[in-house]
């Protein structure tokens, strides 16, 4: 049995009167405790993979955890966190009302959610921004706040849409080292989703490329990469 | 555009015409109206035979139907705007539309419809003294008002929210109370308020539905007025319901305040609906269905039956000679020409209003207060021109009437022509006329070539909504009409009073010519909007 993620066969499809595929036949593993870079262009079907790993979006296929048939399991009770491309923190809710949500939907209570809330803002840099309401964070901060949210359930995997694609490029190259320091610490197995092959470098251990829909060839990381692997 | 000077001539030219009016037609008619309730005057002799007990009574009935109407609204639209937005299917526009469709409708076509329903299909509607109906009724008009207001907000929702929600563990329950429920809950707020406001300015409905038996303020005015000629009485009434309605206007305005944080989203990600929802979509919209479907069916049936079935009879008799027909024929040539003419001075006074404001931020004001006679309701309008003009100007003849009768359905379209006009004025990026005018455009120019082409399809479209909303006034047309040439709404219910199966098939014709005269200019105004958007 695989530990980790196994996807095996995996299809999704554009829904509409002529169904077009938009993931064909992905077949691919993450163990436990590693990362892997989802690398590819536009369109190419990369972010449909991951929102069908996380139930978003419908699939055929085979696809499991240590074994056990993820599908058939709801969304919400997956163990699978997000962290989306625009971040898509709940504009009504302040911060620490954000990174807690998950935690209430645990059931915890308040005096618990709040010490661990303070955990994840603290392991992201954004300590006492609690009460602050998410429109009023700059780009940077909204993503670190996402991320925090996506890990504060402890999630056994951690997905990320295109996390930095809306920033800046210097803050891309800085949020994507703090961002994978972020996972490691949090000792996160992690899928990142991304065109950019040196935002995949730094953020992964392993390499897929996807293109047209179809997973196509994994590569080593390079030599060069700046950070170890977890 | 213009130099500050010219700019503000302009502005003040501008706003001039719609002040003239109101002054005229609104202001000095409620001021007069006011006076007469409180001590009166101008209304020399008369005293009232309206008591505080039956004030009373009016009052609580006026809340308590638009309370009940409020409530089936919001049991039978919420579902049908869940079904219509939380997920895309095909057809699904198309139903919406239908279901949008009544609110256009002159309510005097609504409430025969649902009269006719509850003599032919559910007597059970007819039951104490036709409130179920009345209700009913209510919640037919209304169910537009949740699907316009509420739809939006919910189709707007952004689904990656749902998705990060569910991400983070969110069930179902969860998922609606934490996420959709935040979305909405104001345009839930603002389409409740709203509907009680229409609600409790239903006069055509009630009348028509529950006769003189179920008295509202609005109909225990008019009661007052044809039945005891008890003109004080009838300002009293006219000054507490638009007392009431001011108050529930300022409650409205605060309720759809969009809220700061909203989890709506411009561009929103919505997904295709499965087979697995179609129970859910089904479910949602059959209440709404039946409610618009029903009445609306019954009444072109019962318009095309006569004692020996099917027959055009009814439509025939509306053009002939004799009889109940012809009385509605000449009125249908009435109330075309007036609602034309009401619709042009409807659009002069909201172009103008709507120009100054542009032009000048002090004219503000003057677009601002065009919405008044819509704040007041109606009928208050109705029998303020009747207590402040038609009865001081009752020498001057038939002219008199047909002046107030214009005016009284251009007041009461004025308000929503200028709600078409200003976003359309306010859209235009005030760089085009900097643009025009460093091009050598004079003031004059700028208004021809820059804002006119831009503007037209919004002024054609203000036309038509104003055409349609006047040719269905009954509200105020019902205390002005005169008994020998009244619009096709007033003689629809005139006709409804007499006995008779061919009075009412007659009726249901009349109705049906109505419901197809206001339907069309929606129509016509809907797609000149959407062109405007484009």
């Amino acid at each position: 049995m695989t530990t980790g993620l196994a996807v095996r066969g995996l299809n999704v499809t554009y829904p509409g009167s002529t169904p077009r595929f938009a993931v064909r036949d992905a077949t691919f593993s993450v163990p436990t405790n590693s990362s892997l870079a989802l690398v590819g262009p536009s369109g190419s079907g990369k972010s449909s993979l991951l929102l069908a790993i996380a139930g978003v979006v419908p699939s055929t296929g085979a696809l499991t955890w240590d074994g056990e048939d993820l599908r058939a399991v709801p969304t919400y009770r997956r163990g699978v966190g997000v962290v989306f491309q625009d971040g898509q923190l709940f504009p009504h809710l302040s911060v620490g009302d954000n990174v807690g949500f998950g935690l209430e939907m645990l059931g915890l209570r308040p005096r618990d959610r709040a010490s661990r809330v303070q955990e994840l803002l603290e392991l992201v840099g954004l300590s006492g921004t609690e009460k602050r309401p998410v429109t009023e964070l700059s780009g940077g901060e909204r993503q670190r706040i996402a991320l925090a949210r996506t890990l504060a359930p402890r999630p056994r995997l951690v997905l990320l849409d295109e996390p930095l694609s809306s920033l800046d490029a210097d803050l891309r190259v800085r949020l994507a080292v703090e961002v994978r320091e972020v996972l490691v610490a949090a000792g996160a197995t992690w899928i990142v989703v991304t065109h950019d092959r040196a935002e995949a470098d730094v953020m992964a251990s392993q390499l897929l490329t996807v293109v047209d829909g179809r997973v196509a060839k994994r590569h080593p990381r390079p030599s060069s990469a700046p950070l170890k692997a977890p | 555009m213009f130099k500050n000077a010219s700019r503000g001539t302009v502005a003040a030219f501008a706003a001039a015409v719609p002040v003239a009016f109101l002054a005229v037609f609104f202001v000095w008619p409620l001021l007069v109206t006011a006076r007469s309730a409180i001590d009166g005057a101008g209304i020399a002799g008369q005293d009232t035979t309206i008591s505080v007990r039956a004030l009373g009574v009016a009052a609580i009935t006026t809340l308590g139907l638009a309370s009940a109407g409020t409530g089936l609204t919001l049991i039978i639209g919420l579902p049908a705007v869940w079904a219509l937005n939380r997920r895309r299917w095909r057809g699904s526009r198309l139903v919406a539309a239908l279901l949008t469709a009544p609110f256009v409708l002159p309510t005097v076509v609504v409430a025969l419809a649902f009269l006719t329903v509850r003599r032919d299909v559910m007597p059970f509607l007819g039951a104490w003294h036709g409130i179920p109906a009345i209700i009913a009724a209510l919640a037919f008009f209304n169910v537009a008002v949740v699907l316009r207001t509420v739809g939006p907000a919910l189709s707007s929702l952004d689904e990656r929210l749902v998705a990060a929600a569910q991400t983070l563990g969110a069930s179902p329950r969860h998922v609606t109370m934490r996420i959709i429920w935040p979305a909405v809950r104001r345009a839930v707020g603002g389409a409740s308020a709203v509907t009680f406001l229409f609600c409790s300015t239903s006069f055509g409905l009630v009348l028509v539905l529950g006769g003189t038996r179920v008295q509202t303020l609005e109909t225990a005015a008019y009661i007052e007025l044809t039945a005891f000629l008890d003109l004080r009485g009838a300002a009293i009434i006219a000054l507490i319901q638009a007392c009431l309605i001011v108050l529930v206007t300022i409650v409205t305005s605060r309720l759809t305040r969009r809220p700061v944080g909203s989890t709506t989203q411009t561009s929103p990600v919505r997904i295709a609906a499965t087979r697995k929802n179609s129970f859910g979509i089904i479910a949602g919209l059959s209440p709404a269905v039946v409610l618009v479907a029903v009445p609306m069916v019954t009444l072109v049936i019962r318009s095309l039956t006569g004692a020996h079935g099917a027959t055009f009879a009814s439509y025939r008799a509306l053009w002939q000679g004799d009889g109940a027909g012809a009385s509605l024929g000449q009125s249908i040539v009435t109330s075309l020409w007036l609602a034309v003419v009401a619709a042009v001075v409807a659009s002069t006074i909201g172009v103008c209003a709507t120009a100054a404001a542009a032009l000048d931020p002090r004219a503000r004001w003057v677009r601002a207060a065009t919405v008044g006679p819509l704040a007041v309701s109606s009928v208050v309008v109705g029998v303020a021109l009747l207590i402040g003009l038609a009865v001081p100007l009752r020498s001057w003849g038939q002219s008199t009437t047909v002046v107030l009768l214009i005016a009284a359905q251009a007041l009461v379209a004025t308000p929503l022509v200028v709600r078409v006009l200003a976003p359309a004025l306010d859209a235009i990026d005030p760089r085009q006329y900097a643009a025009a005018a460093t091009l050598g455009a004079s003031p004059f120019k700028v208004v021809v070539h820059v804002i006119a082409p831009r503007m037209r399809a919004a002024i054609t479209s203000a036309i038509g909504l104003a055409f349609a909303v006047a040719v269905g006034e009954f509200g105020a047309s019902v205390f002005l009409a005169r008994p020998g040439s009244p619009t096709l709404p007033t003689a629809i219910v005139r006709l409804l009073s007499k006995p008779g199966a061919d009075n009412i098939a007659a009726a249901s014709a009349g109705a049906v010519v109505l419901a197809l005269l206001a339907g069309t200019a929606m129509i016509v105004a809907d797609m000149t909007r959407k062109e405007v958007r484009r």
